[in-house]
């Protein structure tokens, strides 16, 4: 009896720690898998915000836009603009940064840069980067 | 004593179970999250890929506005510069049917343009041509490319605007919007209006001269040059040029001149036929006449040579126009020689002087607006100046009539024209 209550005990035991661990790494995945959605959402919200911006540029004009011209703007989690001191996302947008191949004076075509940091300024985390070019009349 | 020892066999097999449990839920959340990660991730490459596609359409826009000839017929794949990883590919084909596109006939293209990040592509085309710088795409009645100073009775019907310095006050009219483009400021106090002083950012672009000469040898001549408008010296139709009875009117074609000596031994009424005109002199005296003939055609009046000094070219109100298209009559100043619009006609068409740069890197072109004219169309040059009489620019609602810019005449940039599309294989 007593060898066999000494079995239970380790087989308990071993149990605990089994479970243990188990819940250890569950515990730690779902975290990951927390922490991934959410940059997997914050992705998301992030280029449709890049893409807003960058429609908003073009709709100023390619020759009303200022040379070197920046905008930062800031959106809440779920991609809508927002002007609290600490939004979920920050968006900001470089005209003329770099000068596009085969130009030589980029003064017909413009590169534009948008960036889209986590947090309420830029430094915290850059969730998405996206470029394009502009010209006169173009699309 | 079975069931008991069975009973703590249980404990662990209860946590292996769990453990089992545990595990499959784990690769499940695994799973799921690192597929969503993936998805975004593909997703935002998508964006990515998008507007990079957007960049090689408007590359190539670019590229061909600058030189037609240099169109990418066959696909070339450009590299971001501060973007590792991300490219474009563009090419052209002739719309609507595909193939070479024939860059001499100015005519529409597809631009096919392929953006790629991380290995995510996506494809775009649009549909795209050249856009005129007269006529419907036009946009000013007036411009002084580095002043602009009127101080007489003018009225503006239309936008006018500067990228140097305006001074535009006595009594002037402006029924329009005023822009300071690029670095341009002055003073505008007119009498009456304008709608709005728009402050444009950056300056407005134009073509000179002898690049618009170029294009013209190019779409209208097939010819590719870099005469300038010294190309007209040996290609114009100055030999066509027929009195009002029909009977041919003798050009020297060493140094052209359209004057006094011109209307000797005619009706004193010229025609000029559609065609391209060249003249190293122009001084069209009042008591003779042109008929501009541009009822089935485009004519080109072309003042050179590029640069060239001495005097000024005057016309004095004696322009009648067969067709008030305003598409279809251009004067094109390439000397330095100061050009004045005298007397009080009807004139329908538009007048252009910047050229340059010149040996010392300086652009010109001079344009005085003297009588009392109706001037319908666009009035642009480096400098203008309106300083009597009580002429009229308006530049007309509807802009002129035909397809901008007219076949075989400059284009003044390539652009967007019809649909945008995503076309990327199933």
């Amino acid at each position: 009896m007593k060898h066999r209550r000494g079995l239970s005990l380790i087989e308990l035991l071993v149990a605990v720690v089994l479970l243990a661990t188990a819940l250890a790494g569950l515990i730690g995945l779902w975290s990951f898998g927390f922490s991934t959605t959410r940059h997997s959402q914050d992705v998301g919200v992030a280029y449709s915000i890049a893409r807003q911006e960058v429609e908003r540029a073009k709709n100023i004009g390619f020759l009303m836009l200022p040379r070197n011209w920046e905008r930062v703007q800031g959106y809440d989690g779920l991609g809508h603009e927002s002007t609290a001191p600490n939004p979920h996302f920050t968006a900001r947008v470089m005209m003329d940064e770099g000068v596009p191949p085969g130009d030589l004076n980029s003064a017909s075509l413009r590169s534009m840069k948008v960036q889209v940091w986590r947090g309420p300024t830029e430094g915290y985390e850059l969730i998405f980067e996206t470029i394009t070019y502009l010209t006169r009349g173009g699309t | 004593m079975a069931t008991h020892s069975g009973r703590h066999g249980m404990a662990l097999v209860l946590a292996l179970v769990a453990v089992m449990i545990i595990s499959v839920l784990l690769s499940g959340i695994m799973l799921l999250s690192v597929s969503h990660y993936a998805l975004s991730n593909t997703n935002s490459d998508y964006a990515n890929a998008l507007n990079l596609a957007e960049a090689g359409i408007n590359w190539e826009l670019n590229k061909i506005s600058r030189d037609a000839t240099q169109a990418d017929n066959s696909p070339v794949t450009v590299e971001v510069p501060t973007a590792s990883g991300r490219s474009f590919q563009v090419h052209v084909e002739a719309y609507p049917n595909g193939g070479t596109w024939n860059w001499a006939s100015g005519s529409a293209f597809w631009a096919y343009s392929t953006g790629t990040v991380d290995g995510v592509s996506r494809t775009v085309r649009v549909v795209a041509r050249g856009h005129g710088l007269f006529g419907p795409e036009g946009k000013y009645a007036l411009f002084g490319i580095d002043t602009l100073n009127s101080t007489g009775n003018l009225t503006v019907i239309g936008a006018a605007g500067t990228n140097g310095i305006a001074n535009v006050g006595g009594s002037s009219t402006l029924d329009g919007n005023f822009f300071f483009c690029g670095t341009g400021t002055g003073t505008v106090n007119p009498k009456e209006g304008p709608d709005a002083v728009i402050n444009q950012p950056l300056p407005e672009y134009f073509p000179t001269v002898d690049q618009l000469a170029d294009q013209r040898a190019l779409y209208g001549y097939g010819i590719s040059t870099t005469q300038g408008i010294d190309f007209f010296k040996t290609h114009n139709s100055n030999t066509s040029i027929v009195d009002s009875e029909g009977k041919n009117v003798v050009i020297n074609q060493g140094h052209p001149r359209l004057d006094n000596n011109t209307f000797k031994n005619t009706t004193g009424t010229i025609v000029l036929g559609p065609g391209d005109y060249y003249f190293e002199s122009l001084t069209l005296p009042s008591n003779n006449a042109i008929i501009v003939d541009n009822s089935t055609g485009v004519v080109n009046i072309w003042l050179g040579p590029s640069g060239g000094t001495g005097g000024f070219d005057s016309i004095n109100g004696t322009m009648s126009f067969v067709s008030h298209d305003i598409q279809l009559f251009n004067l094109y100043i390439g000397s330095k020689r100061e050009f004045r619009m005298n007397g009080t006609m009807d004139f329908y068409g538009n007048v252009f002087a910047y050229n340059g740069p010149d040996d010392r890197g300086q652009y010109y072109g001079s344009i005085k607006v003297l009588g009392d004219g109706y001037i319908n169309g666009s009035v642009i040059g480096y400098d203008v100046e309106k300083t009597q009489g009580n002429a009229i620019i308006e530049f007309p609602s509807t802009g002129g009539g035909g397809p901008s810019p007219p076949p075989g005449e400059p284009v003044y940039y390539y652009g967007f024209d019809q649909d945008w599309e995503e076309i990327n294989p199933a």
